[in-house]
């Protein structure tokens, strides 16, 4: 009767256990995908910073682009022109750098898989902030914008 | 000298007596201005004949008039010194046994003594002085000063303290340190009482007061620390309990010796330490931060322990997915989105440009497949697993519900 007893409570509490593991499932795939939204911003930070590390390096560079230099030696002016020009490589990082946020941004979130719409159904909302508003938004992210601009 | 002879007093008698008596009339600012010391004024008593052929010279303003003191009668070595000297008799009339040992209260006295008015002062010593001449008022002191002496003098040649008798008398009116080091301080070996045991006194936990202490006469009553003061100084003994009880020490016993003047000294230094509002309340501050400090200490191993009951990756079937998760992010931050190339050498802008997209092409896939790996081998397995099990509970519970 004893055993019984206990057996009876073993068993309400492991369905009660049960019970409370499912319903925070979708707490819990909520978590997994602020958890690789936030991996998404991170390597985007770094990779923008990896950009303003190797413009820094100066002469220790082994590599980059190529730069022609053209000397227009008329007999009224003698000017100096650079090829591509200042202009063209500030556009081409300002490109570069959006590239890179859209390539992480365009990673598949874990909340848009058809098999987690019934757990996280009433969870998500679509007040809370997005990637793009997420990296344009940080600090580092406008520093370097800035740095590549300059 | 002449000055003030050209002044008669009132009635020419004691000076206590007399300024006593015109202080009556006059305010407190009054005695104040008496301390207002002019050299010329007090060394006027001591001027030879020839200088009093400066009488005529004025003397500076307020000084004279403002002393105002009565002409000393002859005998008289000073006005100011005989007051300083006899003023300390009144204090030592009152002390019961005449050895004026309590140095603490001698000073609390004297001070006093300085602050209160002379009216109170006649008050305090023999009303009847006014009728007192020099002679006699010295006569008088001169009298109890020999009686004191003699009582003293009586008390050394006890050989032994036996109850009841004035030198017991006056070992039990030694209650505290300051007192026995007073005592020794005036009398030294003179006395038949040749040391005093003191323990420290008893103060409440949030004090600190290690010069403090009470003379003991029992000593079985004394601690395991206890002092030992003497004509010479103060020993501090520790000792074990032990020892205490007569048992032969197997380590030597620390003690440590401080003269009586040290003693003082240190004791003096420590109560001006701790005067001031740092060290005074360094105690409290510091048993209030260690508390602080354990009951953030505490609040802290709360929260762990809650967080770690009801955090969701803390649970028993999540914690094998979590970690599995957590090593595919890692893997993922690993490649960034900007390749930096090992060749060495230089290319052209386009050619950057069209490395940079195919790597970053490449990045893409990567990602997204380490995403799918999250989703459809870690999660879908996780939400696969819990709900067939709470289907199964589900069904035990109804199956037991329907067997009674």
């Amino acid at each position: 009767m004893s055993s019984q007893r206990s057996e009876d409570e073993l068993r309400r509490r492991l369905l009660l256990l049960t019970k409370r593991n499912y319903r925070s499932l979708g707490t819990y795939i909520r978590l997994i995908d602020y958890m690789v939204l936030a991996t998404q911003v991170k390597i985007n930070q770094e990779s923008a910073q990896k950009i303003l590390h190797e413009m820094q390096l100066g002469t220790a560079r082994k590599y980059f682009v190529s730069i022609s230099m053209l000397f227009d030696m008329d007999e009224a002016t003698t000017d100096m022109r650079f090829n591509p020009q200042k202009s063209e490589f500030t556009q081409f990082f300002e490109k570069l750098l959006l590239d890179m946020r859209g390539t992480a941004e365009e990673v598949n979130r874990v909340t848009t898989q058809p098999d987690f719409q019934h757990h996280i159904h009433g969870l998500m909302t679509d007040t809370q902030p997005r990637f793009r508003t997420i990296v344009t938004n940080s600090f580092g992210y406008t520093t370097i914008k800035e740095r590549i601009q300059s | 000298m002449q000055n003030r002879a050209k002044k008669p007093g009132p009635n020419n008698s004691n000076v206590f007596a007399l300024a006593a008596s015109q202080t009556r009339r006059q305010d407190r600012s009054y005695y104040k201005s008496l301390y207002n010391f002019n050299a010329d004024v007090e060394l006027a008593e001591y001027s030879l004949p020839v200088m009093s052929s400066l009488g005529g010279r004025t003397m500076a303003p307020g000084v004279a008039n403002t002393t105002k003191l009565p002409p000393i009668q002859e005998g008289a070595s000073g006005g100011g010194n005989s007051r300083m000297q006899e003023q300390p008799q009144y204090d030592m009339d009152g002390n019961q046994v005449g050895y004026g040992m309590d140095m603490e209260m001698q000073m609390d006295q004297m001070d006093d003594y300085d602050d209160e008015e002379p009216d109170q002062q006649v008050q305090h010593g023999q009303p009847d002085q006014e009728n007192l001449k020099y002679d006699e008022f010295s006569q008088l002191i001169t009298s109890q000063e020999d009686a004191d002496n003699n009582k003293v003098q009586e008390l050394t040649k006890a050989n032994f303290i036996k109850k009841g008798t004035a030198i017991y008398n006056m070992q039990t009116s030694i209650k505290t340190g300051t007192h026995a080091i007073a005592f020794f301080a005036k009398h030294g070996i003179t006395m038949p009482i040749k040391f005093l045991n003191c323990n420290r006194r008893k103060v409440k936990a949030s004090e600190f007061r290690p010069y403090d202490l009470e003379v003991i006469e029992d000593e079985k009553c004394l601690n395991s620390e206890y002092f030992t003061v003497s004509s010479t100084g103060v020993v501090q003994i520790c000792q074990t309990e032990a020892q205490k009880k007569g048992a032969p020490a197997k380590k030597p016993t620390p003690t440590e010796f401080l003269s009586l003047a040290q003693w003082t000294l240190q004791s003096t230094m420590f109560n001006v330490l701790t005067s001031m509002k740092f060290f005074k309340n360094y105690l409290i501050t510091k048993v209030f931060d260690l508390w602080k400090g354990n009951v953030r200490y505490h609040t802290y191993n709360k929260t762990r322990i809650e967080l770690s009951k009801n955090l969701i990756q803390q649970r028993r079937d999540f914690q094998g997915v979590h970690i599995e998760i957590n090593k595919q992010l890692y893997t993922m931050e690993e490649k960034l989105t900007f390749l930096v190339t090992k060749r060495v050498g230089t290319m052209s802008l386009e050619e950057f440009k069209q490395e940079q997209d195919s790597y970053r092409t490449g990045c893409r896939t990567f990602y997204n497949e380490k995403v799918e790996t999250i989703v459809s081998s870690q999660l879908s397995k996780l939400v696969k697993t819990l709900t067939e099990d709470q289907t199964m509970r589900e069904e035990e519970d109804l199956e037991s519900s329907q067997r009674g």
